[in-house]
């Protein structure tokens, strides 16, 4: 059963009440809040999303709703709660939805050890996933929204899982945030995007997110083959630069904005290493999305271009 | 309404028994492990039983989440043991472990699963300064407190604030009393020092005897302890008691080292509560000797009413309306076992405005 | 004087060309090293070293050209190879 087949009232009764278990990627979260703004929200983003049994294990119970106390009227404030206990501080009430998301890849990144978690996107085609590690401001979730308008499947705008088991990654489709100046260049980019609310005056500046298009929702159990590393950096009028990137340094670089490097010890330093070693590495300097998302199309995928490097 | 024994208990007691869980019995079982840090021990427990194979595989992916967090704790205390060793070589002077880090080098049971934060050491009183120059010399910095905090530690607790690795940020509390010098109980921290033994593999680091370890535990879950750990602290006494309790000698060694310390009381708490709650095997003539320490009737009721709450997981379905007031009360009562009225009250004040402005 | 690598401390490596990355269990720690840092590093995991043991090791295995440069930098290395926990002064 998907989301979308509950109505706005039901949608409201369930959220407000018990919760209801949203299935996202391999996890499955209890999400509660009566706040208008969270469940409008979830209605549109999460429109495709599967729902679970309430009687399913839920791996991360979660709830956004406003204080008790004076801050629930002056100046109102919202929390969000982890299995009853309030974390990180209050936000404005109108960022009710941004906490929510901000809370919900927490809940991941803090917990979850059977991945290495990379600070990043990543999208696939063909199989393949392209990885763009990066923090806040380098530019990584315009260009997932980028690739995602012209057909990659998304697998995550936030949080890289790779699987210290095998190296595969595992997709966590989820919206794809979207700040300032992106998003109306998005709108424009990408006519058929689903996009929530603005909200204003965050952390990061004005925040809408996008909703990851059906198919990757669909296919979210459906891992990728890492294909390419490529480190994004946004800078206002340059021409498009795609270069190799020396893998060693490459390695320290993804170590440094992985969540759970240190905790993994041996396997976090093994998977990482396998991974830079799968995959081809690169820099990539641009400022028009069109013509980067050209030349990340035109990348060939690691066998190929071994072969490639290899024939006489 | 507060359950007769929450499913983490259960589960520690009878590991074998989760084979009987249904999904959203593990969905409150896993939560009310993660919620009072047992979640690491919880995979351990069931691992030694074979019953983590029945667990729902997104269940079981949290208990080995937790394990390899647990895990590289391990990796890092034992190389802290190993940085301290050099720092404190160069003095001539012998780490001895406290808590965590001491059951972690001398391979004993509450270290499997456990989440370890800061290495605790003992030291003598009169070498406190040579261990601090010492300590500064190889990384180690006073963490940035105010006037107050500093003056806290110093002067009425009578320890070294904790000092933090300039590189690693990892942190050593340096000890040279059991409790606090303004603590009603007295034990003499200068007995267990001398008692002290060496570990076998690691030359120039000790741990405490195995009473003496014991009692120090007691000591500070009981007296000296917030109780944020409660329960994993209590874990860890059950399986000192089931483990040491094998030799023969110990339980005779336990009471006269209670009695040589002045820490009777503690260690009546301690056997009450931990076979109340884990059903640890104790010699009867050991318990009837320790009610010979027990506070009067009404104290008595009053204390299990306390620590009945206090000890259990701080979760809500493990919570019944008084909770909050138990570990309120017990949490002043910790501070006022530690310090005289007329420093405890502004100090609670001032703990509350802070923690008030940090929201 | 001579120098070993650190007792009781596997290290795990991964090279790209120039490039060697290095892993120690016991630390945690992970370190980027280039081509002389690295032989350096290996051939003390095989035995302790003197000074010039190991400028005789890098300039046969990297063809480097011996002198008073190359001293001082081994020098260096080692002591920082000490403060990053992956080197120490053996016991006599």
């Amino acid at each position: 059963m998907k989301v979308s087949s509950l109505s706005q009232e039901q949608l409201r009764q369930s959220l407000s009440g018990a919760g209801l278990n949203f299935r996202i990627g391999g996890f499955v979260f209890r999400i509660r809040s009566s706040l208008a703004a969270v469940i409008d929200g979830l209605a549109l983003l999460y429109a495709d999303y599967p729902l679970a049994p309430h009687n399913e294990f839920a791996d991360f119970h979660v709830e956004v709703r406003r204080p008790h106390g004076p801050r629930r009227w002056f100046r109102p404030q919202v929390l969000f709660f982890f299995d009853g206990r309030p974390w990180f501080k209050p936000l404005p009430l109108k960022h009710a939805l941004a906490m929510l998301e901000w809370g919900l890849n927490w809940c991941v990144y803090g917990h979850v050890n059977q991945y290495l978690i990379i600070h990043g996107a990543v999208v696939e085609k063909d199989g393949y996933a392209a990885i763009f590690p990066g923090g806040p401001g380098v530019g990584k979730s315009t260009l997932c929204a980028g690739l995602v308008a012209r057909g990659w499947r998304l697998l995550s705008d936030e949080l890289v899982l790779v699987s210290t088991a095998d190296g595969r990654i595992a997709p966590l489709p989820r919206p794809v945030s979207l700040k300032n100046d992106s998003i109306e260049l998005i709108e424009r980019f990408y006519p058929d995007a689903v996009i929530g609310p603005r909200i204003a005056a965050t952390e990061k500046g004005t925040i809408a997110h996008l909703r990851p298009p059906a198919d990757s929702v669909a296919r979210a159990e459906e891992y990728a083959q890492p294909g390419w590393v490529i480190f994004p950096a946004y800078e206002s009028g340059a021409a498009t630069q795609l270069t190799t990137q020396p893998k060693g340094l490459g390695f320290m670089r993804a170590a440094r904005g992985t969540f759970n490097y240190h905790v993994l010890g041996l396997a976090g330093f093994q998977a990482l290493a396998n991974l830079i070693d799968t995959c081809r590495c690169f820099k990539l300097i641009y400022s028009d999305l069109d013509d980067a998302v050209a030349h990340i199309a035109r990348l060939e995928p690691p066998s190929v271009a071994t072969r490639k490097a290899s024939a006489p | 309404m507060r359950q007769a024994q929450s499913l983490l208990v259960q589960a520690f007691c009878e590991p074998t028994s989760v084979a009987f869980l249904e999904e959203p019995q593990w969905d409150l079982l896993i939560r009310q492990a993660r919620r009072a840090d047992l979640l690491a021990r919880l995979c351990a427990r069931l691992g030694q039983y074979g019953s983590l194979a029945r667990a729902p595989a997104r269940a079981r992916n949290h208990l080995d989440s937790a394990r390899i967090a647990a895990d590289q704790h391990a990796t890092t205390v034992r190389w802290e043991v190993r940085c301290l060793k050099r720092a404190l070589s160069g003095i001539e002077l012998p780490v001895i472990l406290l808590k965590g880090a001491a059951y972690l080098l001398a391979d004993l049971p509450p270290a499997q699963g456990r989440l370890f934060y800061d290495v605790d050491i003992l030291v003598p009183k009169v070498r406190l300064d040579e261990v601090e120059r010492a300590l500064r010399k190889h990384g180690w910095s006073f963490m940035h407190l105010d006037a107050y905090d500093q003056r806290y530690y110093r002067t009425w607790m009578h320890e070294l604030p904790p000092l933090q690795h300039l590189r690693r940020r990892s942190v050593v509390d340096v000890h040279h009393r059991i409790l606090p010098e303004t603590a009603s109980l007295k034990p003499d921290a200068e007995k267990m020092l001398s008692a002290s033994e060496p570990l076998e593999e690691m030359g120039g680091v000790h741990v405490l005897t195995p009473s003496h370890m014991v009692l120090h535990s007691a000591a500070h879950l009981f007296h000296d302890g917030e109780l944020e750990h409660g329960l994993c602290d209590l874990a860890d006494l059950d399986a000192l008691f089931r483990h040491f309790g094998k030799m023969p000698s110990f339980w005779d060694e336990l009471i006269d080292s209670a009695r040589e310390l002045d820490l009777m009381r503690p260690l009546y708490y301690a056997l009450r509560y931990t076979t109340r709650v884990f059903a640890t095997p104790v010699p009867g003539r050991v318990i009837d000797t320790s009610k010979k320490s027990a506070p009067r009737v009404v104290g008595k009721r009053c204390m299990d009413a306390l620590f009945t709450r206090g000890l259990a997981p701080d979760h809500e379905s493990c919570n019944d309306s008084f909770s909050g007031l138990a570990r309120w009360l017990l949490y002043v009562r910790s501070h006022y076992l530690r310090m005289p009225l007329y420093l405890l009250i502004p100090h609670l004040v001032r703990k509350a405005v802070r923690r008030q402005f940090k929201e | 004087m001579g120098w070993s690598a650190l007792e009781n401390a596997t290290l795990y490596s991964r090279t790209w060309g120039d490039e060697t990355l290095v892993y120690s269990e016991a630390s945690g720690d992970t370190h980027l090293l280039g081509p002389v840092d690295a032989t350096v590093l290996d051939f003390l995991q095989k035995g302790s070293a003197t000074i010039p043991d190991l400028v005789a090791h890098i300039v046969e295995r990297l063809g480097i050209e011996e002198d008073d440069e190359l001293y001082f930098y081994v020098s260096e290395l080692l002591d920082k190879l000490e403060t990053l926990a992956l080197a120490e002064h053996t016991r006599r």
